[in-house]
């Protein structure tokens, strides 16, 4: 990826294969590619890049007709601009991975600039999963809706349509609904979803669900930071009640905590431990989720008290977060 | 929809950023001619008309 401008060629990092239609003048005319949590490979299929790759030639074939409209092109921004990047991977003349480029700036998020937890809500959770809002697609047919539930369903979203825009934007593949998808506000309560139905246009109006672009991160574990060394579930409204606790808050229950944690006095969690405070905060808008809000309010390295139920009884808890650890980077320089 | 996919495999443009350096396979006889160097793409593009199919492939 070294010498490549992320600026024009970007996606999400975290893509095993990806793809991109355009044309000499470096218009993008759409993308092919996106995932989801399960597999790299779940939106992506041999009659759906025919689909694409027969679109990208109507979209050039406009083109060259004067029909097709000049989109801006985009900054350019190489990696050798993110500068552990350069210094760990490129000076050392290693090879700059996909992924890397995003591991590495979400290390400069807690190392250098501003720390803004929405910002970083949205590059922890990149590429929300439209399952999510109930949108199932026929992957061969594209963009063809083959099931709709949950919000999709209520915005009257049926199986059939064809979704053609999102945010007013011009979608042809999984990978444009994706990226556009992406680019939606975390805290935006609403989203337009144009639909196409026995050849007429609608705009759809889905309220997106709480926490909509909530994934499984552990495909893209080594880019979140900082690492917490457990894993713990949210508690539901009930166990809230039971234990007292504020509804609207982000307790959780600790499920799994490694040894890691002990062996460098890092915390002393242990499993069944409910954390329903850190720093004294109990609630947060962004999230219901303590382990969650760990990870968008606090800087990797930071010290933080956790209120903790153990048992009947109350505790407070020290807890120290650390940095990820890349494979290929030397510790010189790197400790949290 | 054959006919079109085969003319865009054989008259475009084609890129694999995330393969330089690797061979070609022995029987290359039906794969399609892909570049390794983007600006020889775009140059060939700009020269032909033709659209250019860019593939990053995360290889480890």
């Amino acid at each position: 990826m070294d010498g490549i401008d992320l600026g024009l060629f970007d996606f999400d990092r975290h893509n095993t294969l990806y793809f991109f239609v355009l044309n000499a003048e470096e218009q993008i005319y759409l993308r092919y590619g996106g995932r989801d949590a399960e597999d790299p490979l779940t939106y992506m299929d041999l009659d759906s890049l025919a689909l694409a790759l027969e679109q990208g030639l109507l979209l050039h074939q406009a083109y060259l007709d004067g029909r097709l409209p000049r989109s801006p092109r985009p900054a350019p921004f190489f990696p050798e601009q993110i500068e552990d990047l350069k210094r760990h991977e490129i000076d050392r003349g290693r090879c700059v991975e996909c992924h890397l480029i995003a591991d590495y700036q979400a290390q400069e998020l807690q190392t250098r600039g501003h720390f803004d937890a929405l910002a970083k809500l949205k590059t922890m959770y990149a590429s929300p999963d439209i399952k999510t809002l109930g949108v199932h697609l026929d992957v061969p047919a594209g963009l063809r809706v083959e099931r709709a539930e949950g919000a999709a369903a209520r915005s009257g979203m049926q199986a059939g349509d064809r979704i053609v825009a999102v945010e007013g934007t011009r979608v042809y593949t999984f990978g444009d609904l994706q990226y556009r998808y992406d680019q939606v506000p975390r805290v935006q309560p609403r989203l337009a979803l144009e639909v196409e139905r026995a050849g007429a246009r609608q705009v759809l109006d889905v309220e997106l669900p709480p926490e909509w672009w909530r994934t499984d991160l552990l495909f893209r574990n080594w880019s979140i930071e900082p690492r917490l060394h457990f894993s713990a579930d949210p508690l539901d409204a009930e166990q809230k009640r039971a234990l007292e606790l504020a509804p609207g808050g982000f307790a959780c229950r600790v499920r799994f905590v490694e040894a890691v944690a002990t062996a460098r006095a890092l915390h002393q969690l242990v499993p069944g431990d409910v954390i329903y405070a850190v720093d004294g905060i109990e609630q947060s808008p962004l999230t219901t989720d303590c382990e969650v809000y760990l990870k968008l309010a606090h800087r990797a390295g930071s010290a933080v008290r956790l209120g903790v139920i153990r048992g009947a009884e109350r505790l407070e808890m020290a807890l120290r977060s650390e940095r990820q650890f890349f494979r290929k980077q030397e510790r010189e320089g790197t400790e949290p | 929809m054959t006919t079109k996919l085969l003319s865009l495999a054989l008259t475009s443009c084609l890129l694999a950023s995330g393969t330089l350096g690797q061979s070609s396979p022995a029987d290359d006889s039906e794969m399609l001619d892909w570049l390794s160097n983007y600006d020889a793409a775009r140059a060939q593009a700009r020269a032909t008309g033709k659209p250019i199919f860019l593939e990053f492939r995360c290889a480890p």
